[in-house]
């Protein structure tokens, strides 16, 4: 296997042509990247949004066709379609479920909110638009898919509890209630949600799959269930895991993480990196140390690409970053080359030039240790 | 067994509408100007305060709807603070920006004056909500201190010093949110300079004190929050087991939160009842007040309206003598 095989983490800002104001600048923009990302037929949907016939699901498969472009014209080798299709992770994965009810908005930080739901009784998988997306990214990539699923921990973490807390046995301890609760919301999330959609997935040819645990870190007593739940979803399945965890304190993963029955850690480490070459010491890479230290066995996936910058990294810094962590886990083998996390807050301009230089970098970190 | 209790407030801020959170990011964006959004927020702090006074609620918050965090008036204001790195808001997926402390604080502006709707609030014995010091130097990145102590004892000066600019119309009651105080035990310097700094804050202000010890295990402040110069302590019984804390005295007021405010299921009556039983059945304090357990912007705003209107008619059941 090559040394530093490069991969994405999920999300894209959305195609210009999904934009709320569906202008001449949004239509030449869908021309000029039809064009740089050699989209076949692109065409064809400039003509359709100059006259105004499309319909919106028209729209959405354009969309996934130009963000896997985007992806394999930046040389990745494994991409997806950037969740053209999809809401956000939070709110996409639970409206397609039974016994739950949005309430509104919630704050995040400032002005930042998210559309936060209700479990009223047992969720059930109702709809499952994953299959439909996979199989459309499918039939079009050139290159290897990895399909991204909120896994049940965080959809739990960021949802209310009206119903498991409601039916838990009367104690003398809230404290003691609500950890049951919680227990039994993260299992069922994970059983009657998350893996039905895996194993569709699976069913329908995916291999490749990454579970997002944004939360996974939030409680630090409930690290051990959210591995737990995660062990649940993939149980007995053929497949390829990554679990993706991102802005966390990694310190609060260990020793639960060690039973993960995971492939691969996807982590973002370029947000806390400097920007300065070198390969001997990096302060984003820290926390590669505690995998060492643990003698974790699954292959990790450092960020070399901060998602919440356009600076461009240069190749030699994605490089530096690369070798540092390698030499942190003594394996180059182990290192898969990524972003810290989806570039969904990035135009695709800046997207597209930060993973051409993750796979530059890439390239440039592999000839260094193949020299060596 | 009987419980009376002798007030009722809400444990902290308020969420804004979504009409006020989009217009904030309108203004993030420059799509709105700050006057227009103070504007909203100033007809969304004065219905707060009359669903409050409708509902009978002993102290009245203006639920702070201006503030984007806790800690933000004083990072954006004080000389010697910048703002720092989005950072999780302990172990919530709510994140607040970290103030660095750059080097001593002093106060050049009046800061409360700016984010508080004080004309709205004349005549109303009304309840503000500040960081406790020690609570504002953990969440803090200190550059600047040698020794941390100063820099608790002088936010706490800073805090008399805000509560003096408001002249009359300071509040009655006066809450010092303090997770810090029970995420872990503190060790005996950290206690007594805690309790120094709530003597700093006690000796300048006439209004009641509170401390709010939320989203840990109570205890962990135990016993020597109860020694401390309060006029009240605030509990968490959804992070705090009462039988944790069973057996001591208070000579002020316990104020339990009981109603969890960090989840949208309504408590009923008798739950909320129950839970009060449960920690008055563990800890003799001289009065007992109840509250949410924290702060409310962890709902949507018109969930937040049900369990405010939820925690009110218990109070109005308790104060009818329900046993």
């Amino acid at each position: 296997m090559k040394l530093f095989p490069t991969q994405e983490v999920g999300s894209l800002m959305r195609a210009p042509f999904l934009r709320k104001r569906l202008d001449e600048i949004a239509i030449s923009e869908a021309e000029y990247w039809g064009r740089v990302l050699g989209v076949e037929g692109f065409e064809v949907l400039v003509d359709k949004l100059r006259r105004k016939e499309y319909t919106q699901e028209e729209l959405r498969d354009w969309a996934s066709l130009y963000a896997i472009r985007l992806h394999e014209a930046a040389g990745l080798d494994v991409v997806w379609d950037g969740e053209q299709k999809r809401v956000e992770m939070y709110e996409h994965a639970l409206r397609q479920v039974r016994g739950v009810e949005f309430l509104g908005k919630v704050k995040v930080w400032d002005a930042e909110t998210y559309n936060k739901a209700a479990i009223r009784s047992k969720p059930l998988l109702v709809e499952n638009s994953y299959v439909s997306e996979f199989l459309f990214a499918k039939k079009h990539a050139r290159r290897e898919l990895k399909v991204p699923i909120t896994g049940p921990y965080t959809l739990s973490d960021w949802s209310f509890d009206e119903y498991y807390i409601a039916k838990a046995r009367p104690t003398e301890s809230l404290v003691e209630k609500k950890r049951e609760a919680k227990r039994e919301m993260v299992f069922d999330l994970a059983k009657e949600v998350v893996r039905p959609v895996v194993l569709s997935l699976v069913e329908n040819g995916a291999y490749r799959i990454q579970i997002d645990e944004p939360a996974a870190t939030t409680k630090p007593g409930e690290v051990g269930l959210f591995v737990e739940a995660f062990n649940e979803v993939v149980k007995g399945i053929n497949a390829r895991f990554t679990i993706h965890i991102c802005y966390s304190d990694y310190r609060l993963l260990f020793p639960h993480i060690l039973e993960a029955k995971t492939h691969e850690l996807s982590i973002e480490c370029a947000n806390r990196d400097t920007v300065r070459l070198g390969q001997s010491e990096r302060i984003g890479y820290e926390a590669l140390r505690l995998f060492r230290e643990y003698s974790a066995n699954f292959m990790i996936a450092p960020g070399v690409i901060d998602v919440h910058s356009d600076y461009i990294e240069p190749p030699e810094l994605v490089r530096d970053r690369l070798i540092f962590a390698a030499r942190v886990l003594d394996d180059p083998s182990r290192i898969i080359a990524c972003n810290d996390c989806g570039l969904r807050t990035r135009r695709w301009d800046v997207a597209f030039k930060k993973e051409k230089s993750l796979v530059l970098g890439a390239s440039l970190a592999r000839g260094a240790i193949e020299r060596s | 067994m009987v419980l009376e209790v002798d007030a009722c407030h809400l444990g902290g801020v308020m969420p804004r509408s979504e009409e006020l959170i989009m217009a904030f990011r309108r203004l993030a964006e420059g799509r709105e100007s700050y006057d227009s959004v103070v504007g909203l927020a100033r007809r969304e702090a004065s219905a707060v305060i009359e669903m409050q006074r409708r509902l009978g609620m002993t102290y009245i918050a203006e639920g702070q709807l201006l503030w984007h965090d806790i800690l933000r008036p004083f990072a954006e204001h004080l000389e010697g603070v910048k703002l720092g790195p989005l950072t999780r808001w302990f172990d919530n997926n709510l994140f607040y920006k970290r103030p660095i402390i750059v080097s001593n604080l002093s106060r050049t502006t009046r800061i409360l004056e700016k984010y508080v709707f004080t004309d709205l609030l004349k005549e109303i014995n009304w309840k503000l909500i500040l960081p406790e010091p020690y609570t504002f130097y953990s969440l803090s990145i200190n550059q600047s201190y040698n020794r941390w102590e100063d820099l608790v004892l002088d936010f706490a000066e800073i805090i008399v010093e805000e509560l003096r600019s408001l002249e009359g119309s300071g509040p009655a009651l006066l809450q010092l949110s303090a997770p810090s105080l029970v995420e872990n035990r503190l060790d005996i310097d950290q206690v007594e300079t805690v309790k120094e700094a709530l003597r700093v804050i006690k000796n300048g202000f006439s209004g009641l004190l509170m401390v709010h010890l939320f989203f840990h295990d109570a205890s962990n402040a135990f016993p020597w929050i109860l020694d401390a110069p309060l006029d009240i302590v605030g509990i968490d019984p959804f992070s705090t087991d009462p039988g944790e804390i069973r057996g001591y005295s208070f000579e002020g007021a316990l104020a339990v939160g009981c109603i969890d405010a960090r989840n949208s299921y309504v408590e009923s009556n008798e739950e909320i009842v129950a839970i009060l039983s449960s920690v008055v059945e563990c800890v003799n304090a001289k009065s007992y007040h109840l509250t949410t357990n924290t702060d409310l912007e962890y709902l949507p705003r018109r969930v937040a309206d049900a369990k405010v209107e939820r925690l009110a008619v218990a109070y109005r059941l308790l104060r009818g003598g329900m046993s």
